[in-house]
């Protein structure tokens, strides 16, 4: 140990006196210190949650009711543009809507209506596309994740189908528009068919026959298909539904993406939201959180004749929310305790 | 129990040598952690871009005769010759296209998503909807904001006394810091969430430490 760290003692920063005031200590205390605490704190939460009550944003609502509005032969277009980096972020999202979806799917598919003349029952149409390098890893975890809780009717290239990443997305969505969705994507990821050759989605021909489209792009998707629709969407909870407004219905349905954000994008997504040229927005994983909240109370995974109704068991983002919470009220206590220190050592004239 | 997976223990290793940094700084395991992570990352894009040079341009060209797609694979094959000083300055005519094309894109919705119709809807929320504060604000600190970027003058010096323009500025700029400071709090809580991912990698998955939770 070296003079300096001696003099200052095991906790505190080189440079730090043994006789040095709380205020100066606590500002200098080791970033280990800090980091071992929000490593053992953490932990432990994440081995017994402490199920913090949250409340369901108007956010989460918006799209919740709407996917609940749609009918069956409607298409949900759902693309994932960030790295894999990122999925603790915004992965309780995605789960919760892939679920969601299929729950939704199956419970139409059941009706047994034929919406397209293919004499296949129609549920919703779900349609994954990797925009990211790493966008497949991505969705097939999610798929994993979230596979035992879909119904039992939902199959693959009837009511759902992934497509391989390609290159340079921004420009893909131009080549959708321009030459159609069957030119872009010749095989798909599990099976190897073609865009017209699989039920789920031989019917979908150009962007206009997608009801909801559901991305991550940032900006690209909004000013792409911005070019396309005709009145920005109304916010207001009054127009949820799927036919409320002309964002929110064929043939302009594609134009107003729902954009799920990170945590960290919240302030430059506001403005696109509020503008009415996203159809809805999710923000990182408090949104995931409160879409299982929302799902765990509206839905159940099956009916099991052996076990009823079992209620959907959610948790991912809950989780996680709870050990964020916990780890950011630390964080900000500890800026809050060093602002303190701070204005302390002007007071006594240490610090200018 | 899935301590014996080879992959998530290799996986939590990993995690855990990147937070060695924490506490013993720039080390050997770290080093090596650091480079396998950009070398992985660099080994998967480069096994995807190939498929899709495959897919996309090499076999319509070959199967279909669209042979068209041979200028697009010149251009991006050019983009290499910045490893040589003699032919280096070919990689510009690919560059430039990409940019122009992006920029041209972008530039087609660009006035219109981020510009017309983010000012439309400033002015149409307190007008039409008649959230008249939240309109208030929004236009004040549009303008103020604006007004901070635009005013390049001198504030205050020898000799200077502040203006009212001066303290327009000044209130310009506060708008500037509560966005800054907005888009800091949510950083802070998106770079948690990451470690919380990473715990939850090596507690729920590899240790199998984990609450009875689905999804």
């Amino acid at each position: 140990m070296s003079k300096a760290k001696r003099e200052a003692g095991y906790l505190f920063e080189p440079g730090t006196k043994k006789d040095d005031p709380w205020y100066v200590k606590i500002q200098r205390l080791d970033s280990k210190i800090f980091i071992t605490v929000v490593i053992i704190a953490v932990s432990i939460v994440l081995i017994t949650p402490l199920n913090i009550p949250v409340f369901v944003e108007g956010f989460v609502l918006e799209v919740a009711e709407w996917i609940e509005s749609l009918e069956p032969g409607d298409v949900i277009w759902l693309s994932q543009h960030y790295s894999v980096g990122s999925i603790t972020d915004y992965g309780a999202i995605y789960t919760s809507l892939i679920t969601h979806i299929q729950l939704k799917s199956g419970a139409l598919k059941a009706l047994g209506r034929d919406v397209n003349g293919d004499g296949i029952p129609d549920g919703l149409k779900l349609i994954l596309i990797p925009m990211s390098v790493d966008g497949q890893i991505q969705f097939e975890w999610q798929i994993k994740r979230t596979k035992e809780y879909w119904p039992d009717n939902i199959v693959y290239g009837e009511d759902w189908v992934m497509w391989p990443y390609q290159v340079l997305s921004d420009f893909i969505y131009q080549k959708f528009v321009n030459e159609g969705f069957d030119k872009v994507y010749t095989k798909d990821f599990y099976t190897g068919k073609g865009w017209n050759e699989l039920p789920v989605t031989k019917f979908v021909r150009s962007p206009r026959d997608i009801d909801v489209n559901i991305g991550q792009d940032a900006t690209t998707t909004a000013r792409i298909w911005a070019l396309y629709g005709k009145d920005p969407i109304d916010h207001s909870p009054h127009k949820y539904t799927k036919y409320s407004q002309s964002g929110r219905r064929r043939p302009h349905a594609a134009a107003y993406p729902v954009q799920v954000w990170d945590s960290a994008a919240q302030a430059v997504a506001m403005p696109y939201y509020t503008a009415g040229l996203y159809a809805g927005f999710f923000n990182g994983v408090r949104n995931g959180g409160e879409y299982e909240m929302w799902l765990n109370t509206h839905y159940y995974i099956k009916n099991n004749p052996a076990l009823g109704r079992v209620p959907l068991n959610t948790g991912l983002g809950l989780n996680t929310l709870d050990a964020m919470n916990l780890a950011q009220t630390w964080t900000f206590t500890m800026m809050i305790i060093g602002n303190i220190g701070y204005y302390y050592q002007r007071r006594k004239g240490r610090v200018t | 129990m899935a301590v014996g997976d080879p992959v998530l223990a290799l996986v939590s290793i990993q995690i855990m040598a990147m937070w060695s940094y924490i506490y013993f700084g720039g080390s050997v395991v770290y080093d090596y952690i650091q480079d396998l992570y950009v070398a992985s990352a660099v080994a998967y894009s480069a096994v995807m871009a190939y498929t899709n040079l495959l897919s996309i341009g090499w076999t319509p060209m070959v199967t279909k005769g669209e042979w068209h797609f041979i200028i697009p694979m010149i251009l991006g094959f050019l983009l290499f010759s910045i490893i040589s000083r003699k032919w280096g300055w070919l990689q510009r005519w690919p560059s430039s296209i990409l940019l122009g094309v992006g920029m041209g894109l972008g530039m087609a919705s660009f006035v219109y998503a981020d510009v017309a119709q983010q000012l439309v809807s400033a002015w149409d929320l307190g007008l039409k909807h008649g959230l008249y504060l939240e309109w208030l604000v929004i236009i004040i600190g549009m303008a103020l904001t604006f007004w901070f970027f635009v005013y390049t003058v001198p504030h205050k010096g020898p000799g200077i006394t502040p203006t009212i323009l001066d303290r327009l500025a000044d209130i310009g700029k506060a708008f500037v810091m509560i966005y800054i400071t907005s888009k800091y709090a949510s950083t802070v809580m998106y770079r948690l969430t990451l470690f919380i991912g990473n715990l939850q990698r090596i507690l729920w998955d590899w240790l199998g430490i984990r609450p009875p939770i689905g999804l």
